[in-house]
Parts: C-alpha cells; structure tokens; sequence
C-alpha cells in the first residue's frame, strides 16, 4: 500500500471521493482507513467479535460496490452507517432464525450463550466486558446506544439512521445506559466516576 | 361532583408540554459507564486487518498496466471496426476501382462488352498472316467477341474431333 501514490485528502468522505474519481491508491487507502471504523460500529451493533469479523468484510464490500450510490451532498459518515446498521440487522435475523432452528432441532430450551474458551482467551478482558454488556441490551437499545454514546453522532442523524424519532433515540438510551450501569457495576466495581479507563477500572 | 375548570386547567397544561431537546445529562456514575465504555470501544482494534483479495487485485496494478489494458481494447475495438468495414465493402481495400465500373454498379446497369470494346486501333494494322478457314494474324487491338455467351461448351467426343474425323476417312 506504502508504495501507491497517496490519494488527495485522507478523511473517509475525501478518500470515498477518491474511490469514485478512480484516483490510483484511492481504494487501499480507503479500504485501510474505513475497516477499523466498519469493524468496530459491526461489533458493537452485532455484540460479537466472530461475527463482526464477517459482518466487516461483507460490509466493506458491500460498501464499496454501493459506493456510486451515496449522494455526494450528504454526509458520507451518515450513509455508510446505515448501510452497515443495515448489513448487521440483516444479520442479527438470520443468526436468530438460524439459533431457532438449531435449538429446536437439539431440543433445548435454554438460549444461553456460552463463549468458546479458546476465543474468551485470546480477547482482552475490557473487550469482552464490552462485549458482553451490549449483548445484554435489546437490539433497538445497542443501535441507539452504539451510534449516539459509542459513534457520538448526534441524535438527529442517530435517529435518521436508525428510521426512528428523536424522542425514540432519548427513551432507548436511557433504557440503555440504565441497564448497562448495573451491568458494568457488577462487572467492573472499582469504577469510580472520573477514573474511567477500561485498563485502571477492571479489578 | 368535580368543577370542569379543573380539567380545562389539566387540558391546557397537558397542551403545554414540551418533549426535551436533548437526552437527560446522565448521572456520575452512568456518564463514568458510559465513558467506560467509550474508551473500550475506542481501542478495539479488527483481528486481521489484511487486505482482501479484491482490494489488493485493484491497488497491486499498476497505473501503467492498467492503461495498457485500455489501449489494447481501444486497439482490439478499432481492428474490429475496420475489419467489419473489409467485409461490409467486399475487399474495396485492395486494387482501386474504377470510377466507370463502379458508378455502373452503383446506377446497376447491365455489362455489355461488344459496345464497349474499342472499334478503332489506336495504332496502323500491320496483317502477318492469313488463312484460308478465315483466322488471321494482325497488329493493332485484339478483340475477342463472344456470340452467344449462354451456349454451353461443346461436349467433345473422338468422332467430332476433326483431327480424329480426318484419320477416320
């Protein structure tokens, strides 16, 4: 990628630009600077580290190949995130219907999540803390939180994306943050206001 | 009994309720989770941030060899334009024609060769040679004119041969 020519303006809405106009390096740079961002908004939308490895490389291609879509005068950030809000709704449903299915054909009852070993050990202690206090939350609430707390966009385009009123938005953050205030106080007791990094506030 | 007016009190408060423009400034200790979180979320990091395959087919080629593919389709797209002009025009592209035969092909008029074989010499008649049967030997334009173009070639047979008629006499 080092030995491309860098294409003109390195934000994500300039380097998408650069990607349409066909600049040389525009699609690496692009693709460099966009995964992390697509990566992150999939695991907290999808609340699991295994499939938002997938859900990113789907949406990134996804993105890409849509990419002539976006309306220019628009905000880039706000598009991409509803197409991956979309990505992962699409597949949060079929991960359910598919989770239906394997336990009505084990004949179990239960829909308890036990998370490989192997997987829990290699992740940070922080991230699976995260991880574990979105899937706490419904999917409405995760949405709301993830893109208005987490993305810190503002209600307006929160709600724009998610297709809902911004009153909608304040009463599921607020369900949101109740919930995940318990959760992290169960989870993560030394956190005292003022102090909170996920490497001091861990016990 | 209740007095009306307490309704229409109740009515015109309700009618003057306003939702909140923002979301409830969150306590100390949620606005410490919700920093909590953030900062988790900031330093996540994908697993295998490689490039796929499809990013790396466009960015591995290189400017030059993607501009050499676009010159030789613009090639390959002009070899076939005048390829099928070749083919449309009958071989026009070799030996000139002329303009007189092509304004008759054009005008699809019938050939006649006895009205346009020339009538004169274009130079003195030099007679070598003549034979009694009628064929002679001349200078000057040779003119071969056929009689009867759609009679069908005789069928020889050694009894018609006059070399052979002759021999048999």
């Amino acid at each position: 990628m080092s030995d491309l020519a860098p294409p003109s303006g390195s934000g994500p809405e300039a380097l998408a630009r650069a990607v349409l106009r066909g600049e040389d390096g525009a699609l690496a740079a692009w693709f460099g600077a966009e995964h992390r961002a697509t990566w992150k908004l999939c695991f907290g939308l999808l609340a699991d580290g295994a499939e938002a490895d997938d859900a990113a490389q789907d949406a990134m291609l996804h993105l890409h190949d849509h990419l002539a879509r976006w309306d220019q005068g628009r905000p880039y950030r706000a598009w991409r995130n509803t197409v991956v809000l979309n990505l992962c709704r699409d597949r949060m449903r079929r991960a359910k219907t598919r989770r239906r299915a394997e336990e009505h054909a084990a004949g179990a009852g239960s829909a308890m999540h036990l998370a490989d070993p192997v997987e829990e050990a290699a992740q940070s202690e922080a991230r699976e803390v995260l991880r574990a206090s979105l899937a706490a939350l419904s999917p409405r609430e995760r949405e709301a939180f993830v893109l208005r707390d987490l993305e810190g966009l503002p209600t307006q385009e929160t709600a724009a994306a998610l297709g809902v009123t911004e009153s909608t938005v304040r009463a599921l953050l607020t369900l949101a943050r109740r919930r995940l205030r318990r959760i992290i106080g169960e989870r993560v007791p030394g956190l005292v206001p003022g102090s909170a990094r996920p490497d001091g506030g861990l016990p | 009994m209740s007095d009306p007016r307490d309704f229409d009190e109740l009515s015109a408060a309700w009618n003057e309720l306003e939702p909140p423009t923002s979301a409830p400034e969150p306590d100390a200790q949620t606005r410490a989770t919700i920093d909590w979180l953030k900062a988790a979320f900031e330093d996540l990091e994908p697993p295998a941030p490689a490039l796929p395959a499809w990013v790396r087919a466009s960015a591995g080629r290189r400017p030059f060899v993607r501009r050499l593919g676009a010159l030789a389709a613009a090639a390959a797209i002009l070899a076939l334009a005048f390829g099928a002009r070749a083919l449309v025009g009958g071989g026009e592209g070799g030996a000139p024609r002329s303009p007189e035969l092509v304004s008759r092909a054009e005008r699809h008029e019938p050939h006649d060769p006895i009205s346009e074989a020339p009538l004169e010499p274009r130079a003195p008649v030099v007679q070598a040679a003549f034979r009694t049967d009628g064929i002679e030997l001349r200078s000057g334009n040779v003119r071969l004119i056929l009689l009867d173009a759609h009679r069908k070639a005789p069928t020889h047979t050694l009894t018609e041969n006059p070399t052979d008629q002759e021999n048999a006499r």
